[in-house]
């Protein structure tokens, strides 16, 4: 697992008060009619408590820490956005990055989607031009949160297309704080989601109103929201394909019109030609096989039209002929035309991430860099209850009451829903995509349900004919109904504000535990050894150290990484592997070929942290065995019942291996009797177990040890080994390691 | 702007721009009767205070007495006073330009103490000079164990030095509980005597001019030498809130015995345990001393909030990221709220006009500040009609400062630089005198109402327009 487990902390407890305010005036008012003057009042205002809402749900991270970068790609955005608002948009987009992939660097002007911190920047520059130097890291920081208030009402406005005004708000409401989006959209998760989101509903809120309306006006705006998301996040593939799907979907329903034609055409051709701006995207709308669908349903509309042409001018026998004959050969021609080019190169061949898209064991077996992601694995069960509570099993019964409508609309909100399950349930991350439409659908759902159950109008007024008592079983029927719907979103809200602040909101940079009066204590590990080496080390020192740290290392420690979060190239993040796997001798001689000074890793043997390197140890050893079959093998790193142990049991490959040596360096001089007690594994690591390191030196560890920071020791000026020499100088008698060492108390 | 200067300890600081190449070296006035000078090490820097008995042997009456001091070390100097033995009364001091070389090459400057009066041949003075040098002695040996004392080898003069011959003169060390001559004198006579916490050299008799011979004394210290290489203090001034907040943001580096092997952090854990934390050659805890009544103080870094941070009356004990052993180095913002009271002061005589008397530093104690910036940023639209420092500075500037809603001129950022301060010296007050009338409180929420207006009238005009072909 490679992405840190949230730690869950029962500190102080913060009051859902706003929220359920908020929410409760956004069900209030779903039950009441349309009196259009206090409705038309009554909207923004509760437009505007739900703003509030989304706002200050995702701010628990602010209050119980600070205003800080989350977790790991954030930082990434963050030193770009910093890199942009010092410099001029064009060195941004020309931005080679020296200080990562060491020696390769990165094109990181051309590898990116500038809209995120494009966008911070037009904030940040506008705000000092009305007299607000906000820093740049509050912009960043709370940029999510904002945002999150944007995606409620763009939700609200898409709803409002489906169903009503009513729907809408229960829709916004839910999108606010559904612990799903909030997931990726607290303060501080300053991520490419947190703008994306918002655009998605944006883009599909516009793309309804072009296809209602067959508006060329709505069209575009799809089209320029379209653009912005591709700007902004990996994945617009997804508006790519699901607005082809919806329309084609349109198509064999026979539900061809001139509007669908003037929506999808506005929509794509502008779409396609904006999208083609990123240098990033460049020319993959034409040549990469996550397009084709688009462009594919782009020529079958023109077909589509011209049908509808024939179709008018000529008798329906004929033009059943025709149809069948064109058909059949525009298939068998796209089919071949589509192989043809993928086979002469002229199309990018399906990408890896695509086929565990299709085969979640595709990833498992071929690409281990994939599979080490943790937002890549596939989702569990209760993830789907934790993300959207009650909605989850209102979202079936809403995608059933779309079939009983099944207007154009509706079929757009099915074909999502539909997608959309099916990815969330082979990659976790796209939990987030499929979160907006269970809001919208639950939403629906539920004021159809209000709408029925919670008007109690005319038991009230009409009251003679049918007699009292049938009445009043209405009456209590609805009651019951409605009570125990408005008890759900009671419940829902208690529930999204429970896991927003205690399992969504900790930064994951410094993490939460207790003092021993119950107070919250911040265990700063991170930032401490980070800083150690931003103020210590030469500024061009190359720190090596796993995938996952690389962000922070730039962002926190500034200092020149081997590899990063960005993980484009498996060979060179093997290589980190395989020195990490390697006896010491064979990992120097790698990490001093890199140029490496520091080697970095995080040890959670001491304070009980799970998502240390050791147990990240076996992604390690796949990824590098992937490239040197040879020399690491995954084989030799298990005991003979196939046991992955790190004491005395543990296999000598283990014991050797670079990762071993400095995780558990010292470690047991810190216990009685040197019998080090690793509290991740719970096994009992030995001064005997460890040996000796020869060719590194501590530098730097943390207060709790959780990261520990080693330099490559110099050659020897006589040319020796460092093995040799550190055998040598033992040899004269400076015993190394003594097994009396004082019990020390240790304060976590 | 005119800037009126009441010194204190005046020094010319301009001056040692336009070191002037000629040799010179001062007329023999006087004669040393007695000259006895005291090194204290006891602090991170070094003071050394002289106590003079000099006479006028000149057929005339003189002005000046000179003093040498070496070049190199002339931009270190913090301080430099002079007073009567006698009575409580300083004596005008400066550094004069003017160099002269010695024998065995090395060059030194002068300070001269100027007297109000000439002195009458055969007249005697006695004085007492203080001199304190923003240096200390360097690590010996440069590189440490963890659990190594750390040691200071501090090279100084076996004689007192002078262009005078003095009939008496003895130089003793004072301030470590051990000292030992790392480059023993060639004459018996030259060795130093260890006494308790105590080293000297002499007494020695008719030492005549310039008599120079160089030691090497190295003395234990366990203690970190925190050199604050920078320091950008901010003091932001608020009528309307009623607060001056002090916003601060230190460069720190410890100038003691770097780490032989690396840090361990077994070894660490097991030191802090042996000696129950009570620290040693490493900045474990750094005392910030605020200003008095202060509140809502706060520390950040440059990667966010530092947590470790105890507040204890008006010290904030700071534990940095990490322990700052000898070589590292670190830096932190801290700043903290005090009343506007408490530093302000209305003018009886002039209308509108305010003086704010501010410390000149706060922070921690026994530190060297390498360079020093000192702001104090007046409320928008004030004036700076007068100013004033206690310590010597090197430059003084007047700048525009934009903060949030400063849509008009800005607030005026007065900022003072020094260089080679310590934290000894820097309780003294700098006073700033400025105009501030009710016209300028008002026009503030006025420019912000204007605009939030103008804000209002244009979105209420764009939402009212109607761009329909139909």
């Amino acid at each position: 697992m490679s992405v840190q487990e949230k730690r869950a902390s029962a500190g102080a407890a913060a009051e859902p008060v706003v929220v359920t305010a908020a929410a409760a005036a956004a069900t209030g008012s779903s039950g009441c009619t349309a009196s259009s003057a206090i409705a038309r009042a009554l909207i923004p205002c509760i437009l505007t408590a739900i703003v509030v809402a989304a706002v200050s749900s995702r701010l628990f991270a602010v209050i119980r820490f600070e205003s800080i970068i989350h977790e790991f790609d954030p930082w990434f955005n963050y030193r770009a956005t910093q890199y942009l608002v010092s410099h001029s948009f064009r060195d941004f987009l020309n931005w080679f990055d020296e200080r990562t992939w060491y020696p390769l660097g990165r094109v990181t002007g051309g590898t990116l989607y500038p809209g995120l911190m494009a966008t911070s920047a037009l904030i940040w520059h506008a705000l000092r031009k009305i007299g607000m130097p906000v820093d740049i890291r509050n912009v960043c920081v709370l940029f999510a949160p904002v945002f999150a208030g944007f995606t409620a009402y763009a939700t609200y406005a898409l709803t409002r297309e489906l169903k009503d005004k009513k729907a809408g708000l229960l829709a916004a409401a839910f999108i606010a704080i559904v612990p799903g989006y909030i997931s990726r959209s607290v303060a501080g998760s300053y991520d490419n989601e947190a703008i994306a989101i918002t655009l998605l509903m944006a883009t599909f809120m516009h793309w309804i109103k072009a296809l209602k309306q067959g508006s060329i006006m709505n069209g575009a705006a799809a089209a320029l929201c379209y653009f912005y998301m591709v700007s902004a996040w990996g994945g617009y593939v997804f508006i790519t394909n699901l607005i082809p799907v919806h329309v084609f979907c349109l198509l064999l329903m026979g539900r061809y019109s001139a509007k669908v034609y003037v929506a999808y055409n506005t929509w794509f051709v502008i779409g396609t030609i904006a999208s083609m701006q990123i240098p990033f995207v460049g020319f993959l709308p034409i040549k990469s096989n996550d397009h084709m669908a688009a462009l594919g349903v782009f020529g079958l509309l023109q077909i589509a039209a011209l049908g509808d042409f024939v179709k008018a001018t000529i008798p329906p026998r004929k033009f059943k002929v025709i149809m069948l004959v064109s058909i059949a050969l525009i298939m068998a021609l796209g089919v071949a035309g589509l192989f043809a080019l993928t086979y002469a190169g002229l199309i990018a061949p399906w990408t890896g991430r695509f086929y565990s898209l299709w085969d979640t064991n595709y990833a498992r077996i071929h690409i281990p860099i994939i599979a080490s992601v943790s937002e890549h694995q596939p989702i569990t069960w209760p993830a789907f209850f934790l993300d959207t509570h009650f909605l989850i099993w209102l979202f079936p019964a809403a995608i059933f009451l779309m079939f009983q409508e099944l207007r154009n609309e509706h079929v757009f909100i099915i074909v999502y829903a539909v997608l959309c399950s099916y990815f969330a349930g082979v990659m976790v991350r796209l939990m987030l995509t499929l979160t907006p439409v269970i809001c919208i659908a639950g939403a629906v759902a539920l004021s159809k349900l209000f709408d029925t159950y919670l008007d109690f109008s005319h038991t009230l007024t009409k009251d003679a004919a049918s007699g009292k008592r049938k009445s009043f079983m209405q009456v209590l029927t609805r009651a019951l109904v409605s009570a125990s719907f408005v008890y759900y979103l009671y419940l829902f809200v208690h529930h999204c504000t429970w896991v927003t602040q205690s399992a969504y909101s900790s930064p994951s940079v410094v993490l939460p535990s207790q003092n021993r009066d119950g107070s919250l204590a911040i265990i700063d590990d991170y930032r401490e050894a980070y800083y150690w080496l931003r103020m210590n080390t030469d500024y061009d020192s190359k720190v090596a150290s796993w995938w996952d740290y690389g962000y922070q290392i730039g962002g926190m420690a500034d200092r020149t990484t081997l590899v990063d979060n960005n993980t484009w190239n498996n060979t060179h993040i093997a290589i980190v592997g395989k020195a990490m796997a390697s006896p010491e001798d064979v990992s120097y001689e790698l990490l001093k070929q890199h140029d490496v000074d520091y080697v970095l890793v995080i040890f959670g043997g001491v304070l009980g942290f799970g998502g240390d390197d050791i147990n990240k140890f076996l992604w390690m050893i796949r990824i590098a065995e992937g490239i040197w079959p040879e020399e690491v093998k995954e084989r030799d790193f298990f005991v003979n019942q196939g046991e992955f142990r790190v004491d005395s049991q543990a296999s000598q490959t283990m014991k050797d291996s670079l990762m071993y040596k400095l995780s558990y360096h010292g470690f047991p001089d810190l216990f009685p009797n040197g019998e080090g007690q690793d509290r991740v594994r719970g096994q009992v690591v030995r001064s005997s177990d460890v040996q000796p390191l020869d060719y590194f030196d501590e530098v730097f560890s943390s207060e709790n040890w959780l990261v520990r920071i080693y330099k490559l020791k110099d050659q020897d000026p006589e040319g020796r080994e460092l093995s040799d020499v550190a055998k040598f100088e033992s040899a004269k008698g400076t015993k190394r390691t003594s097994h009396k060492r004082p019990q020390i108390d240790l304060r976590v | 702007m005119l800037f009126a200067q009441f010194w204190l300890l005046p020094v010319v600081m301009a001056l040692l721009r336009c070191v002037a190449a000629d040799d010179f070296v001062p007329p023999n006035a006087w004669e040393n009767k007695e000259f006895k000078k005291t090194i204290e090490l006891s602090n991170s820097f070094t003071a050394e205070s002289l106590e003079l008995t000099v006479v006028n042997i000149d057929s005339e009456p003189v002005t000046q007495y000179f003093l040498p001091i070496p070049y190199d070390l002339i931009s270190k100097i913090s301080m430099f006073t002079a007073a009567y033995a006698s009575e409580e009364a300083f004596i005008q001091c400066m550094l004069v330009p003017g160099t002269h070389e010695l024998e065995d090459g090395t060059v030194v400057s002068y300070g001269a103490i100027q007297f109000e009066e000439p002195v009458a041949p055969g007249e005697e003075i006695a004085m007492l000079v203080k001199v304190h040098y923003a240096v200390h002695g360097t690590p010996f040996p440069s590189e440490i164990g963890m659990d190594d004392t750390q040691s200071l080898a501090l090279e100084v003069n076996r004689y007192p030095l002078s262009p005078y011959t003095s009939l008496m003169a003895s130089v003793d060390i004072a301030g470590a509980e051990d000292f030992t001559e790392l480059t023993p004198a060639e004459i018996d006579d030259e060795s130093g005597i260890l006494l308790t916490g105590q080293f000297k050299y002499g007494p020695f008799h008719n030492v005549p001019p310039f008599k120079h011979s160089m030691a090497n004394v190295s003395y234990p210290v366990d203690y970190p030498l925190i050199t604050v290489t920078d320091l950008k203090r901010d003091i932001w001034i608020s009528h309307w809130a009623h607060t001056a907040e002090f916003q601060e943001y230190y460069e720190i580096v410890n100038e003691g015995a770097a780490l032989k092997d690396g840090f361990s952090r077994v070894e660490f854990m097991k030191r802090v345990q042996r000696t129950e934390g009570k620290g040693g050659n490493f900045i474990g805890v750094l005392g910030l001393e605020m200003t008095e009544n202060s509140t809502e103080p706060y520390v950040t870094d440059k990667v966010g909030k530092v947590s470790s941070v105890m507040r204890e009356e008006s010290k904030l004990l700071l534990k940095p990221r990490y322990p700052i052993f000898g070589g590292w180095a670190y830096n932190f913002t801290v700043g903290w709220t005090n009343k506007l009271e408490d530093f302000l002061h209305i003018s009886r005589t002039e209308q509108d006009a305010f003086l704010i008397s501010v410390p000149v530093l706060n922070g921690p104690p026994d530190a060297i500040y390498r360079n020093a910036e000192v702001s104090v940023i007046l409320p928008e639209g004030a004036e700076v009609l007068d100013v004033g420092s206690p310590l010597p500075f090197s430059n003084a500037t007047v700048t525009r400062e934009y903060s949030y809603f400063d849509l008009a001129d800005g607030h005026a950022k007065l900022t003072f630089y020094y260089s080679n301060l310590l934290s000894e010296l820097g309780s003294g007050e700098m006073i700033v005198k400025y105009r501030f009338n009710q016209a300028a409180l008002y026009k503030k929420p006025l420019y912000i109402a204007y605009y939030v207006f103008g804000a209002l009238m244009a979105f209420f005009v764009l939402v009212n327009m109607n761009l329909s072909i139909k």
